[in-house]
């Protein structure tokens, strides 16, 4: 049971872990928030889904429970899904307007 | 020390160097260079927390396919250097310390929750568990059975998001300019 490696990851490195997902979350939503380039609103999306499925897989462990694993490659599959389409849709705008600039897309303004 | 604990301190640090090459880059194809170097941090996490399947899955389909995607689009855009002149809203240095100073907050209350006792999360975790280090925990072996049986409905159900997914690309990438259907 001194595992060291066991008693980190149940101790300290706990706090550790959920500060990492707590700062890159808010990274990324500084990143999609501040940002004014649609590659980078998208990569942006993807750190935060990163970042949850960090704690997923620190809670997995935590509770030896293989559900947070599951979980996070369902989420591995919707972030796939999102790149793809997210994908398309900035090439269709940048075949519009020929910039990434979210200044370019006012015409959805009230 | 001892040296996966290292290793997992090295990785944090590189995880959250790569999220601020992200936010700081200027040019896109910088921050996915950045977004990738935390990703295969995340994937050294995950096999240091004993999910080895994550840890791969992490690597082939995060790094491999998602990153290869977004940055084979970068490089096919012509992008033009005015694009990313100005790289952020004017609103950047109001609300970026807000946000920061609200991750603070959380990281504080989330200290203070567990009044500075190390051993909070192993009580929490000794209480319902009694057996810390189970030698089948991890591995692909529990992984894919409880994924195709306890979870079989909710994979199934991600394939067919998987395969609506594509069909709402290619129905999206055959819209001409003006939002027609191309012959």
């Amino acid at each position: 049971m001194s595992n060291p490696l066991t008693d980190f990851i149940l101790g300290s490195g706990g706090i550790f872990t959920l500060s990492i997902v707590i700062l890159l979350f808010a990274i990324g939503s500084i990143t999609f928030i501040f940002r004014r380039t649609l590659l980078h609103m998208l990569m942006a999306v993807e750190l935060m889904l990163n970042a949850v499925n960090l704690s997923l897989i620190y809670f997995s462990r935590l509770h030896q429970n293989h559900d947070g694993q599951v979980l996070s490659l369902m989420i591995f599959v919707v972030a796939a899904c999102e790149v793809a389409v997210g994908i398309a849709i900035i090439v269709q705008l940048f075949k519009r307007t020929s910039t990434i600039s979210v200044e370019a897309y006012t015409q959805e303004r009230g | 020390m001892d040296f996966n604990i290292l290793m997992y301190y090295v990785f944090g640090v590189v995880a959250i160097g790569g999220g601020l090459v992200l936010l700081f880059a200027k040019h896109p194809i910088r921050g996915a260079m950045g977004l990738l170097a935390t990703m295969l941090a995340l994937a050294g996490m995950y096999a240091i927390l004993q999910a080895h399947s994550i840890a791969v899955f992490q690597v082939i389909i995060y790094a491999g396919a998602i990153m290869v995607l977004i940055i084979y689009f970068i490089m096919l855009l012509d992008i033009k250097s005015e694009d990313y002149l100005q790289p952020f809203s004017k609103l950047f240095w109001i609300g970026a310390p807000i946000l920061v100073l609200l991750a603070i907050f959380f990281i504080y209350k989330l200290y203070s929750a567990i009044g500075g006792q190390q051993s909070a999360f192993s009580d929490l975790s000794s209480t319902s568990f009694p057996d810390k280090s189970p030698a089948n925990f991890g591995g692909i072996k529990v992984f894919s059975t409880n994924l195709l049986t306890k979870y079989l409905f909710a994979f199934e159900y991600v394939s067919t998001l998987l395969f609506a997914a594509i069909v709402a690309v290619i129905s999206i990438v055959q819209l001409d300019w003006k939002g027609r259907k191309n012959e």
